[in-house]
């Protein structure tokens, strides 16, 4: 039963994507997909390293906390009013690199986009691990983290309720049904892959354990049919939710009246960034696991190719934003917005704005060049700026703002400690032990949508069987 | 959807089919509403009636954003390699046919009708300095028509090139006027399957750098055709949520367009029920895009309550225009986004053009009241009458001429794309000097 997949008179229409053939050259058949996804469950030295490394960053971030809870937030770099500093820039980071896996498995699910297929689903336990990373940072940053629940809305003794008008509190409904919604959605698209480990299983209680995930999965028709409706619907489900996630986590700012914050374009501004820092995050991971497995013929150069155009059109989008932005800056006429925009970059904040906007909007320009697009260890080493950069995007948002406002007395400068950097180290730690801990416990790459492109061996036998998809004569 | 797969197309099948010609009486009827409405601006010119250029302000917003943004849809088909459109995306190419008139027009008002048109002109040393050097008279005006004129002239030359791939292998047929830019395209058509790896290489480029044209020269056109008409506001979200409303509109024309190609040319094997489908979701996903837009603009000003900002809406949600706003919401969001959700509605002609029609006037409304209140201010009569509508129908008339000439002119499919043994070769990245697939991986 290794070799299960999906049949194909079941196969809901995606006269978009081009056949194996096309796409994985060096994929044959079923049992080559088995052998050579299952190989990266085994352990390795590298693995084990890798993971020390992030249980040590989370061990320092651990510690950092543990020393704010008993000295109190006043070691973190606050000074007021800038009250709102790495936490939340982190908070918002996380955020970001959550959405472009929602945005590869669903949205680009529903276009048929073909390049997905191979990449969906690290970028879909990166999207979880993501915002499980960036809900830590409201906690991170209250006075007293043990009364976080209070942001919850319930019947309470105190008599008290949130402030439904605050946007801190819709953040509170958006992340957790995006949590929510993105942990189902790569758990059903895991079940197909599930009983495939399960089959292959010897030991008798993971075999057990794997079972129970799977739900008993047994390749029936009925059971793809099933599956396929539920992930549709998933799929329509979270692409609304990519969108309201990251402009709820915008109005936090926009509805404020902050210089650099209240500006109307932070909606889509902050989607277009997130997709941008999420396909970044996707390189930064993808890149090093298809060297490492071997698994450069199903992440192809193609794909990489192909991800490098989405990235290189969400850093365009985002450029178009910063020009609106400063644009709108000036020609409003407001002189504190203009002292604020002046001040951000080429003031007090400048090395920041330019660290930003040569990460964001200047390096990405050199994804105009096919040749870089596939090119891995460009893409790596940009994949680390673009994370730098969007990093900073938020500390230029948050920072300058605050530290600038209407009153010339207020005016302040913000200097991260060391506990702040410490917590940031940690974040990373955290997320990739989760990452981590996934891959070597489930599939990184999804065995049964790539059986899906390759053709059965009935039809390979008989070239004039298989068909050419999607030119309007073949769409009856 | 249904995606069972039938045998290719013939390459005489498509052409035959794609050479009937439009109905005559459609561009006739097109052609005297063009004049009529031409006829009428004239005499609200001579007249001095002001209310003929805001009138022409409004159509040309409404009907440029829409055919620009259709061919723009064009380009988004080739940079995402896309085969699902290939029967069906020369009706949306045709759009590109108003552009070199919306052009005219736009020279039009910025020379001609200038201190009519916009209503700082004449009080542009009053307004603050920076809109004084923004809204420069020179400055603007070359602005504008530059920008427009760049958008327009690659717009053309990336329909040239898909046009010509067809008309290189198509027997020599059409209407008259463009049998020499047809003997044009044929002069030096070469090999088939070299012609579509350098065509697709061109178009690779044209599009790309259409995009990014078309992102940033559209937000200016829309602050200079539409937010600066009320010099003291502005608003960062304006620009996309201009143009994205011709987008959404592009693609409603294009569900109606399908519907009326497949039975006028009998061409049941080339569009399908799937393209039904496939286009009805586009129309539903970009309305609720769009809503998104505006409603994230709107919440924003709305909860921020600064005056440079709320005056704006103030001014829409009071008095005469309440109802205009309101229902330019309910038809261009409110109805197709919860109509068009399931299936059906999308693939049932009434239930389709219906939604079409909604998002069609909506849009119509949405560009009204971007510009008549910043113009005419508080008032409780909205001016709408003969003026809007016979300069609407007018203009309705010229694109109507514009398209049908085109459709008539050129084959109505893509014949080279459907029928060419070569046409999958493109799907994955080649090179175009020797055709090959470049490698997969390392």
């Amino acid at each position: 039963m290794a070799t299960m997949a999906h049949p194909d008179n079941d196969m809901p229409a995606r006269p978009n994507i081009a056949k194996a053939g096309l796409q994985l050259p060096a994929v044959k058949d079923y049992e080559q997909v088995d052998r050579e996804i299952m190989a990266t469950l085994r352990p390795s030295k590298g693995w084990f390293l890798c993971l020390l490394v992030a249980i040590f960053c989370l061990i320092i971030g651990g510690l950092a906390w543990t020393y704010q809870i008993h000295e109190g937030l006043g070691v973190a770099g606050y000074n007021p009013p800038v009250m709102w500093g790495v936490y939340i820039v982190t908070f918002v980071f996380w955020i970001g690199i959550g959405h472009a896996g929602t945005l590869i498995s669903a949205i680009l699910y529903l276009f048929r986009a073909g390049f997905r297929t191979t990449i969906y689903r690290c970028a879909e336990a990166m999207t979880v691990f993501a915002v499980m990373t960036a809900g830590l940072f409201p906690i991170l940053h209250l006075g007293r983290p043990w009364k976080f629940f209070w942001l919850i809305p319930y019947p309470n003794w105190r008599l008290i309720w949130p402030n439904f008008k605050s946007p801190l509190v819709w953040d509170v409904f958006a992340i957790s049904t995006y949590l929510t919604i993105s942990t189902t959605f790569l758990f059903i698209g895991l079940i197909p892959d599930v009983a495939t480990l399960r089959d292959a299983e010897k030991n008798p209680i993971k075999k057990q354990i794997l079972s129970a995930l799977s739900f008993g999965w047994r390749n029936s028709e009925a059971e793809w049919r099933h599956f396929a409706r539920a992930y549709l619907f998933l799929a329509a489900f979270s692409t609304p939710l990519v969108l309201s996630v990251h402009s709820i986590v915008s109005f936090d700012f926009a509805m404020s009246l902050v210089p650099g914050w209240h500006t109307t374009i932070f909606a889509p501004y902050f989607v277009a960034g997130a997709i941008f820092s999420g396909m970044g995050m996707v390189f930064t991971i993808i890149i090093p696991i298809r060297k490492l497995f071997k698994l450069q013929h199903y992440v192809t150069l193609n794909h990489l190719d192909a991800g490098a155009k989405l990235c290189l059109f969400t850093s365009m989008v985002v450029g178009c934003a910063y020009l609106v932005e400063f644009f709108i800056g000036w020609y409003g006429g407001s002189p504190v917005e203009q002292q604020y925009w002046w001040n951000r970059v080429f003031g007090q904040w400048w090395w920041a704005a330019w660290i930003m906007l040569t990460c964001n909007m200047i390096l990405p320009l050199s994804l105009f060049s096919q040749s870089l697009r596939r090119n891995p260890s460009w893409l790596f080493f940009l994949s680390f700026f673009i994370n730098i950069g969007m990093w900073f995007e938020r500390f230029v948002i948050i920072v300058p703002g605050l530290s600038h406002e209407y009153e010339p007395w207020q005016w302040t400068s913000y200097t991260p400690t060391f506990v702040d950097y410490s917590i940031l180290i940690g974040s990373f730690g955290w997320f990739f032990m989760w990452f981590l801990l996934f891959i070597r416990q489930l599939p990184v790459l999804a065995i049964s949508e790539i059986k899906e492109i390759v053709p059965p061996k009935l039809k390979r036998a008989h070239p004039g069987a298989d068909f050419h998809a999607d030119t309007p004569g073949d769409h009856a | 959807m249904s995606a069972t797969q039938s045998p290719v197309i013939s390459r005489e099948r498509v052409i035959s089919a794609g050479a009937k010609p439009l109905p005559p009486m459609i561009r006739q009827l097109s052609l005297v509403l063009a004049l009529l409405g031409m006829a009428l601006f004239a005499v609200g010119i001579a007249s001095g009636n002001d209310r003929a250029w805001h009138a022409f302000q409004v159509n040309w917003l409404f009907f440029t954003t829409i055919s620009s943004a259709a061919v723009m849809f064009v380009a988004v088909q080739r940079i995402t390699t896309a085969r699902w459109s290939r029967g069906i995306i020369r009706f949306s190419e045709g759009f590109v046919s108003f552009l070199p008139f919306a052009l005219i027009g736009l020279i039009v008002m910025v020379v001609f009708g200038k201190s009519h048109v916009y209503p700082w002109w004449k009080q542009l040393p009053s307004l603050q300095h920076e809109k004084q050097v923004y809204l420069a008279h020179q400055f603007f005006a070359i602005r504008s028509i530059g920008v427009f004129a760049i958008i327009t002239a690659l717009q053309l030359w990336y329909v040239w090139t898909s046009v010509r791939l067809d008309v290189g292998v198509s027997p020599e047929g059409g209407a008259k006027w463009a049998t020499g830019l047809r003997a044009k395209m044929r002069a030096g058509f070469g090999e088939e399957r070299r012609e579509l790896h350098s065509t697709h290489s061109l178009q690779g480029k044209l599009a790309v750098f259409m995009t990014i044209i078309f992102g940033f020269g559209w937000v200016v056109l829309a602050w200079d055709q539409s937010m600066t008409l009320d010099p003291h506001f502005f608003s960062t979200m304006y620009g996309w949520q201009v143009f994205m409303g011709g987008w959404i509109v592009s693609l409603m024309v294009l569900s109606v367009l399908l519907r009326f190609y497949k039975k006028h040319l009998g061409a049941d094997d080339i569009i399908t029920d799937a393209h039904y489908h496939d286009v009805g979701k586009l129309c539903f996903a970009f309305t609720a895009f769009w809503g998104y837009l505006t409603f994230a603009q709107f919440l924003v000003i709305w909860y921020g309550n600064v005056s440079e900002e709320t005056h704006f809406f103030t001014l829409r949600l009071t008095h005469a225009w309440t109802n205009w706003t309101m229902t330019g919401a309910v038809l261009t969001f409110l109805l197709p986004f919860f109509g068009l959700i399931g299936v059906k509605p999308k693939m049932w002609a009434p239930t389709m053009f219906f939604f079409a029609a909604c998002s069609f006037i909506g849009l119509w409304i949405v560009r009204y009241v971007e510009v008549y209140p910043s113009v005419y201010g508080v008032t409780e009569n909205a001016p709408f009458g003969v003026w809007e509508i016979g300069i609407f129908l007018g203009f309705l008339g010229v694109w109507g001429f514009c398209y049908t000439s085109f459709m008539d002119a050129f084959p109505k499919f893509r014949v080279f794309l459907l029928t060419s043994p070569y046409r999958d070769e493109v799907q994955v990245p080649v090179d175009p000097r020797t055709m090959e697939p470049l490698p997969a991986h390392e």
